[in-house]
């Protein structure tokens, strides 16, 4: 539930990125912030996945105030809550795909047994299960993406964060990525796609538009 | 968290330093090998210097001081008390003791008949001081008789014999040398390898003989003792006090540097020179590490942006890039030891030496190692750790 939450810098000079939102989302729905390019979608998606701290308002993350945590408290938040699928997938190229699904279970105490239970599930889930071994380099676009939401989605959180996941793929394989993070709210997890992706309102339950930093208006799809 | 869980974390940011050094062999080769290089030059130099003090030590050994010298700074004609002078041969780590003075610098020595003149040195010494400098008559009559010789006889020393014509088998009877104008019987030849070879090229007389015929009071007025080694020091303290106890002839220690004193004064030399190369190829060591860090660390900002919006804290990213900077260190030092000690024990080797290996070293020259590279990442670890979590968004 964000109040009021909005972004200014101060440097180079004062700007505004953000102007105050408010905006409630409901738990494990899939929900798509739609926009053109430069509208600040990437902004807001960044402060309800705790990347940076807004400059005014409320942010409570189900009941718990997320605006004013420290930087440790913020990663802990992350670590624990937010699963991210960023536009490039952002896979670490020299290591196996394992690894990089491995890199999203930060924070967690398990045993390097459960850990590799888990990474094995997520790939499955995403239908990789065979690829676990292979390098991230020699993967597909459309693997690299799979990957990228297995590592979101193994550590099973409860906010899952999408920006751009549909940018640089083919129709086809857009499809199936928007449909493997919309079933992901079957999972129990809440999904935002931040997108300027037409086709994203029909794997979600609601859609809100941002123009110039501020939210214009939204509903359910 | 439980001590398996501890166990675990550490392994898995072991792991993660480790995969991040092999997935860049450019930069781990440059890293390794900065620091590889450092420690194998300080090992090296180290260990070479350890081992060429030893040969210094076998050369300072043959020159280690085993003789006391006293000098009259206002000596007078009487000389030393000969009673305080036998009181000094009753100390136990004394062997001999006796006058060995040099009367004259140089004095113009020739054969009668005036040629072959050349200038020499002109001594004054009792058949003890003789015995203490192992100065010996290898012919004619013995050093003992100097305390009684009468009249002006001379001993001369077997290179200024032969430089006078004065074949090895000639016979000395009737020999005759002129010192300055005056004549000498020549009554034996004197020789020494020791530390006072002068005296083969000198002129030998009493005491008597030079107050009675040169005049003067000498100009180097020694007495001379050959002791243990070791002793030398406590002997000479003895000797002033003994010998001179009026302070009269102003008597000073004067013995030339225990060569132990001198050995230790190399070698502190040598060490010094090995902690300051040591400390520069630190140096060098760091700023390699510092910079190859800083570059990875600027490349990698994607992912070390990856990591932080993944929920790694930035204490533990920092640590990673400590971990992996501790990592090359410790397998560059261990590399830079094995390349060290291979060049020390080649090069020793070659010159025939024995290698000398201090236990420590190679434990020293690891520890030494890691804390550069750990000095040396800690700007790249810093820098790492304040990666925003938005780098990963915006890249």
């Amino acid at each position: 539930m964000l109040r009021g939450v909005g972004l200014e810098v101060a440097e180079p000079v004062p700007t505004r990125i953000l102007h105050p939102v408010d905006l409630d989302i409901e738990s494990a729905t899939a929900v798509a912030v739609v926009g053109p390019s430069g509208a600040g979608k990437t902004t807001l998606a960044s402060l309800i996945g705790a990347l940076q701290q807004p400059t005014e308002g409320s942010y409570r993350f189900d009941g718990q105030e997320v605006a004013g945590m420290s930087g440790a408290r913020l990663a802990e938040f992350r670590a624990r809550d937010v699963g991210f699928v960023f536009q490039h997938s952002h896979l670490i190229d020299e290591r196996s795909v394992v690894a990089n699904v491995d890199l999203g279970l930060v924070g967690s105490e398990l045993h390097r047994v459960e850990r590799a239970e888990l990474c094995a599930a997520a790939l499955e889930w995403v239908g990789l299960a065979t690829l676990g071994a292979r390098r991230s380099a020699f993967l597909s676009g459309g693997e690299r993406h799979r990957v990228a939401i297995a590592r979101a989605l193994v550590k099973s959180p409860r906010l899952i964060l999408a920006d751009e996941p549909t940018a640089a793929l083919d129709q086809e394989t857009g499809r199936e990525i928007l449909e493997l993070l919309a079933n992901a709210t079957a999972r129990g997890a809440t999904v935002i796609l931040v997108t300027h992706d037409p086709r994203a309102v029909e794997y979600v339950d609601a859609v809100h538009r941002i123009v110039d930093g501020r939210l214009t208006g939204g509903g359910h799809s | 968290m439980t001590w398996r869980l501890r166990v675990e974390s550490v392994r898995r940011l072991a792991a993660d330093a480790a995969a991040s050094l092999l997935l860049r062999p450019g930069h781990t080769i440059g890293m390794v090998a900065g620091i590889a290089l450092g420690v194998a030059g300080v090992v090296g130099i180290v260990v070479i210097a350890d081992t060429q003090q030893i040969q210094v030590d076998r050369q300072f050994d043959l020159q280690r001081s085993d003789r006391v010298v006293v000098r009259a700074w206002t000596p007078t004609k009487a000389g030393f008390d000969a009673t305080r002078v036998a009181a000094a041969e009753q100390l136990e780590p004394v062997l001999d003791v006796g006058e060995f003075s040099v009367w004259s610098r140089a004095r113009t020595v020739s054969r009668t008949d005036g040629t072959a003149r050349s200038s020499r040195p002109v001594l004054v010494a009792d058949g003890s001081g003789l015995l203490a400098t192992d100065t010996r008559v290898v012919r004619g009559r013995s050093g003992d008789s100097l305390s009684t010789a009468r009249g002006p006889v001379a001993w001369i020393g077997e290179r200024l014999a032969r430089d006078l014509g004065l074949a090895p088998g000639d016979d000395l009877d009737n020999a005759q040398v002129l010192v300055g104008d005056l004549p000498f019987e020549v009554v034996g030849i004197i020789a020494n390898d020791e530390g006072f070879g002068y005296a083969s090229s000198g002129v030998l007389i009493s005491r008597k003989t030079a107050v009675a015929t040169l005049g003067g009071v000498g100009e180097n007025v020694r007495v001379i003792a050959h002791v243990r080694p070791g002793s030398a020091s406590a002997v000479g303290d003895n000797m002033v006090a003994g010998l001179d106890p009026y302070r009269e002839l102003m008597l000073e220690d004067v013995t030339p540097p225990d060569g132990k004193v001198l050995l230790s004064n190399v070698g502190s030399d040598l060490r010094r020179i090995g902690a300051a190369l040591g400390g520069f190829m630190g140096l060098i060591g760091m700023i390699t590490v510092a910079n190859t860090l800083m570059m990875a660390v600027y490349q990698r900002r994607r992912e070390l942006g990856l990591r932080s919006a993944m929920g790694w804290k930035r204490r533990r990213i920092g640590v990673l890039v400590l971990t992996e900077s501790a990592t090359a260190g410790i397998v560059a030092s261990t590399l830079g030891v094995g390349l060290g000690l291979g060049v020390a024990v080649i090069w020793s080797h070659v010159q025939h030496w024995e290698l000398i290996l201090a236990p420590w070293l190679p434990f020293a020259a690891i520890g030494s190692g890691l804390t550069a590279s750990l000095v040396g990442g800690i700007i790249p670890a810093y820098l790492a750790a304040s990666t925003p979590p938005m780098t990963a968004m915006r890249s």
